[in-house]
């Protein structure tokens, strides 16, 4: 929990959202630009992240040690894993891209958010309103306007929300 | 001024309401968008040049979100754009309508966001929405509004005009994502034809290289749009394809390449229609232009033209004075590095015409399809042009010696030489070509 050193590395210690910890090497952490300002400014040992849950942290720290990992040769490999990284479902994805833009995790931000887009891209506007849990704030008059000019919009799939 | 502040119809200037209160409120120079002390900063967040509250369902672009005059006064705000190479199926919807300015109201900074004029970029730099305070935006799902941004950014188009429609949050970030937009591709359907591209582009005037891909036929109409509402084009590239026509004359392209001061990209298809042109800009510096049919004057008074593409229809009865043209392309075109020029009607009379003109840059030439062209225009070109890069005389009639003469000419520069279905070259001389 506290700051120790093993050798040459330091260890630090992720306490997610349901006060699991997470002790991983400083080094990792370095790639959020969010803790590497904490861990050099404040030389903390212990960060609570209370608004990341366990679950969304977990697959974070995955990708920082797959990420830390990369190399020339194994480039081929990490595109795999990052198509797989984002293939859940999309209430964790978004839980993710949250987690990372907090984070400041800015290759993996760009990589969700374009995953995040490739799903919504073909979906109907009642589609997305419901993946999002969004309620429509248009007035009546305002949405018959717009499925008068682009009825297309409002067709798709409807129950296609899962993913 | 103060009293119009609350009409919703009117569009209230910054200056005269909005700043007094604003920098009291504010009491700091910071930026509006990022945070970041203001004093030499660029932001990248981009900057709300105006609200879109266009009341007028027609395609004219509120006078007020075309921009002044005077294009220094915009200044780029960020690399964003939305770039989709090829929108996918879903078809673009044809004309939106923008909602009326009340309508936005329940937005949290709705009492600086108003006004409709921009007065000067100083001014608005204050105004500009910070995506980090998105994120208490109710309505805008589970994303905060700086991750709604980066999503945005990548969808295509038609989802991007679809995303508008799910609340008004989305559709006041899908609306800065439009203005931010500097480059964009669009593919336009055969139904939703000129209402897609004119609703659109007003809402990017910032944009600096536009490529349409025509399904639908296109017409002048589509050019004064874009004139209208791309004041600061950079580039244009119009592709048709597949049944549509391109219905351009000469004198509407002339007119749009004249208007356009910083045009230096200009790439057309389908300009059979064009007839006669006289093409004048000092800014063009790349043109292509296909499917020329039938021209009964081609000029093109562009001093700094690099770059030429003439690409004629393979009709026999084309009736396009190819020498003339060229007579004229070597006069007033003197900085030309390389041209392409495709026509069955090539012929040696054409290239000694070229050859007379002396353009000095010149690097690439080819001249393909003219099966009237021998080894009397190799030598032409080898004694006019003995620095070329690139040749390319696919299709002509050249022969065994002219392959000779070009491999004596150019034993150091020329890098490339195209010589495809040229039938009077026998295969076996190719093995000594080049190095």
């Amino acid at each position: 929990m506290a700051s120790s050193t093993t050798g040459e590395k330091k260890i630090l210690t992720l306490k997610g959202g349901d006060n699991e910890e997470f002790i991983l090497e400083e080094s990792l952490v370095l790639q959020s630009e969010l803790l590497k300002n904490m861990v050099k400014e404040e030389r903390v040992s212990s960060i609570p992240l209370p608004s990341i849950k366990s679950k969304t942290l977990v697959k974070i720290i995955e990708y920082l040690k797959k990420h830390a990992e990369l190399t020339p040769s194994n480039k081929e490999e990490f595109k795999n894993f990052e198509k797989e990284f984002v293939n859940v479902v999309l209430e964790e994805l978004l839980d993710i891209t949250v987690a990372v833009n907090y984070l400041k995790i800015n290759g993996l931000l760009e990589f969700c958010c374009q995953a995040v887009a490739d799903r919504i891209k073909d979906k109907s506007v009642e589609a997305v309103r419901k993946i999002f849990r969004i309620e429509s704030d248009f007035t009546p008059e305002e949405e018959s306007e717009f499925r008068k000019e682009t009825p297309e919009a409002f067709e798709g799939d409807l129950d296609d929300t899962t993913n | 001024m103060q009293g119009r502040q609350h009409h919703p119809h009117t569009a209230t200037p910054i200056a005269d309401v909005i700043l007094p209160k604003r920098g009291k409120k504010r009491g700091s120079y910071s930026c509006g968008r990022c945070g970041v002390p203001k004093k030499g900063h660029v932001c990248s967040f981009p900057k709300d040049l105006n609200p879109i509250s266009n009341p007028n369902p027609d395609l004219t672009p509120n006078p007020s979100e075309n921009p002044s005059p005077n294009p220094e006064s915009f200044r780029l705000p960020s690399p964003l754009s939305v770039v989709r190479p090829q929108s996918p199926p879903p078809p673009p919807p044809p004309q939106q309508r923008l909602i009326l300015p009340q309508l936005r109201r329940a937005l949290s900074f709705d009492d600086i966001d108003v006004t409709d004029s921009c007065k000067s970029d100083d001014e608005e730099e204050e105004l500009f929405f910070d995506p980090d305070n998105e994120s208490d935006l109710i309505g805008s799902g589970k994303l905060p509004g700086c991750c709604l941004w980066e999503v945005f950014k990548r969808l295509p188009p038609p989802a991007l005009l679809a995303a508008a429609r799910v609340c008004k949050g989305w559709k006041d970030i899908s609306r800065r994502v439009w203005k931010s937009a500097e480059e964009l591709r669009l593919r336009v359907p055969v139904k939703a034809q000129i209402g897609l591209v004119g609703s659109v582009l007003k809402k990017c005037p910032g944009l600096v290289k536009l490529s349409v891909t025509m399904e639908s036929d296109v017409d002048a109409t589509m050019l004064a749009c874009i004139a209208f509402s791309c004041p600061k084009l950079d580039s244009i590239e119009i592709f048709t394809s597949g049944t549509s026509v391109n219905r351009i004359t000469g004198d509407e392209l002339g007119r749009f390449v004249a208007d356009k001061r910083c045009l230096t990209n200009l790439k057309m298809e389908g300009c059979s229609n064009l007839g006669g042109f006289t093409l004048c800009s000092t800014s063009l510096s790349t043109l292509w232009l296909s499917d020329l049919y039938c021209h009964s004057k081609m000029v093109f008074n562009c001093p700094n033209l690099k770059e030429i593409s003439l690409d004629f229809s393979r009709q026999e009865n084309d009736t396009t004075d190819l020498t003339l043209m060229v007579e004229g392309l070597g006069r007033s075109c003197p900085r030309l590095q390389s041209i392409h020029i495709a026509s069955i009607r090539l012929t040696n009379a054409v290239v000694l015409a070229l050859t007379a003109a002396n353009l000095r840059g010149l690097q690439m030439l080819s001249l393909v399809l003219g099966s009237e062209i021998t080894d009397a225009s190799v030598a032409a070109i080898a004694s006019s042009y003995s620095s070329l890069e690139l040749l390319d005389l696919s299709g002509s009639s050249i022969s065994d010696s002219g392959i000779g003469m070009i491999c004596n000419v150019f034993p150091e520069t020329l890098s490339k030489l195209l010589i495809a279905v040229c039938p009077n070259i026998t295969s076996s001389k190719h093995s000594y070509l080049l190095p």
